[in-house]
């Protein structure tokens, strides 16, 4: 079954169109990897599936219109700006999402947070705060979850250990991950899929065959080098 | 008057109760205040009653009938003009009170003669509330707060993070409408008691006394309501006392913990 099929999409902000009728499907219990330049639509794409843009054509999540299936939906935003004169400690936060409070513990032990429970959550650091925001994706138990760049503020160990935690989630509870990132080094390792967006969808499938430098430069319109640390890392996770 | 003799006045105490009710109120509605920064906000909207105000004294009715639909305008108009409009809310909130604030104004001066209640409206006076007055603000406000009690973490989520709060399935349009609502139905409510002037004071001064005491959410609400009900206890005592005016004794307390905390935190730091 896909976890997400999209036909015909069309995106507008203002008069200009950023995303230009793009369709694919995402099977469930996959990893994919979105990429593409700044300014691509990676951002508006994730944003709209989560119902924050009008649009044209259809968006599906497990068959059914988006709309109807938001709460089967986790979503990590790119910018998240926490309020540094409110007291609200991580356990607050995260329990403004989910009253369970064992599934708060759980999802804090998952993401090694929990020393951080009573802790203001604008006194984190970046990472940290990173980690958090995750935990929030994947608190109500979510069939979808959508990172828009989780590792920008988090270092290289961190980053590491974070692929680790999706890798293990999406193992272990069949939770189909689309995550946007810059990081086109590593991609080769966690994903199963690639999309290429630059407004237009420019490679759509697994990450072997469609992984390449060729694809890369007419994305990207430049050259890229894929260095062979990627395969390192992949070869010592698997 | 000393403290016993202040205690005898069945009045006094009955004043004391209602402001004590509506400060509950505040220091709730109030940390949404500061969260969402729409201090200004209730503000512009004080100032805008005297329209209301206006009109009541023009039709001889009572003002909370006028108020009320005077201050579900201005939440109205404010939400959707800040939904709409490519103008700073800031300016919007300026801009439109200021018409309602004129047009009240003008259509004073047609009432011939020196109105005495008008000062009462503008500094408040609690204990200028009838019986109806007093039953009119009792019931309201016992909606406002069960509503706020019964939907705190929604109201929460919302207006610290609207996109999480529409994933998790909360119409956030409908919230945030319906938090304008409120809060334009309390400062009407307030305005008898606490003055247009001094209104604000008691919806901010206890959540930023809170602020600089919690350490938690949990903390900014109890704190928040310890020194809401604190401002306006010796606030009543204090106007009590000295014969001083109830709603600027209550800021003037409040005020006085503000800077007391405030400096304690320069220090600490």
């Amino acid at each position: 079954m896909n976890a997400l099929e999209i036909k015909n999409l069309r995106v507008k902000l203002g008069e200009e169109e950023i995303i230009k009728g793009i369709s694919f499907n995402i099977p469930e219990g996959i990893i994919t990897a979105l990429i593409g330049p700044n300014g691509a639509g990676k951002s508006i794409l994730l944003k709209t599936i989560i119902g924050l843009f009008p649009y044209e054509g259809e968006i599906k999540i497990f068959n059914k219109d988006h709309r109807e299936m938001l709460p089967l939906i986790g979503y990590l935003p790119q910018y998240y700006e926490v309020d540094s004169l409110l007291p609200l400690t991580v356990y607050e936060f995260l329990n403004f999402s989910c009253e369970d409070k064992k599934r708060i513990m759980e999802v804090l032990e998952e993401i090694d947070m929990e020393k951080y429970k009573n802790h203001p959550i604008s006194k984190l650091s970046g990472g940290q705060r990173q980690r958090i925001l995750f935990g929030r994706a994947i608190l109500n138990n979510p069939k979808i979850v959508l990172l828009d760049e989780p590792m920008s503020e988090i270092d290289i160990v961190g980053q590491k250990e974070f692929y680790e935690i999706i890798k293990n989630l999406n193992k272990n509870f069949k939770i189909t991950f689309i995550v946007v990132t810059h990081e086109i080094t590593v991609v080769n390792s966690f994903a199963d899929k690639v999309l290429c967006l630059n407004r237009n969808l420019i490679c759509d499938g697994p990450v072997d065959e469609l992984f390449q430098e060729e694809v890369l430069r007419k994305l990207y319109k430049r050259e890229i080098f894929i260095y062979p640390f990627n395969k390192e890392i992949k070869d010592e996770s698997s | 008057m000393n403290l016993p003799e202040i205690f005898s006045y069945t009045f006094f105490i009955k004043s004391l109760l209602i402001s004590l009710w509506i400060s509950l109120v505040f220091s709730i509605l109030g940390i949404f205040v500061l969260i969402r920064r729409m201090s200004f906000f209730s503000d512009g909207l004080a100032h805008s009653i005297i329209l209301s105000l206006a009109l009541a004294f023009l039709f001889n009715q009572n003002f909370f009938y006028f108020a009320l639909i005077g201050g579900f305008l201005f939440s109205c108009l404010i939400y959707f003009l800040e939904k709409k409009s490519k103008i700073y809310s800031d300016a919007l909130i300026g801009l439109i009170f200021v018409f309602f604030l004129s047009l009240g104004l003008i259509l004073m001066s047609q009432k011939a003669g020196y109105q005495p209640e008008l000062l009462n409206f503008l500094v408040g006076n609690i204990l200028s509330l009838n019986n109806f007055d007093f039953f009119f603000v009792l019931v309201v406000s016992f909606v406002i707060l069960v509503f706020l009690i019964l939907n705190f973490k929604k109201f929460s989520l919302v207006l610290t993070d609207k996109i999480e709060a529409k994933i998790r399935g909360i119409n956030v349009d409908l919230y945030e409408f319906l938090f304008y609502i409120l809060l334009g139905s309390t400062v009407v409510l307030g305005i008898k008691i606490a003055g247009v002037v001094l209104v604000t004071a008691f919806l901010i001064l206890p959540p930023t006394i809170a602020s600089l005491i919690a350490t938690s959410y949990r903390g900014l609400l109890f704190f928040s309501i310890f020194f809401g009900l604190l401002n306006s206890f010796l606030g009543f005592l204090i106007s009590g006392i000295y014969n001083f005016p109830i709603s600027a004794s209550i800021s003037f307390v409040g005020s006085i913990f503000f800077f007391i905390f405030f400096v304690y935190q320069l220090l600490k730091k």
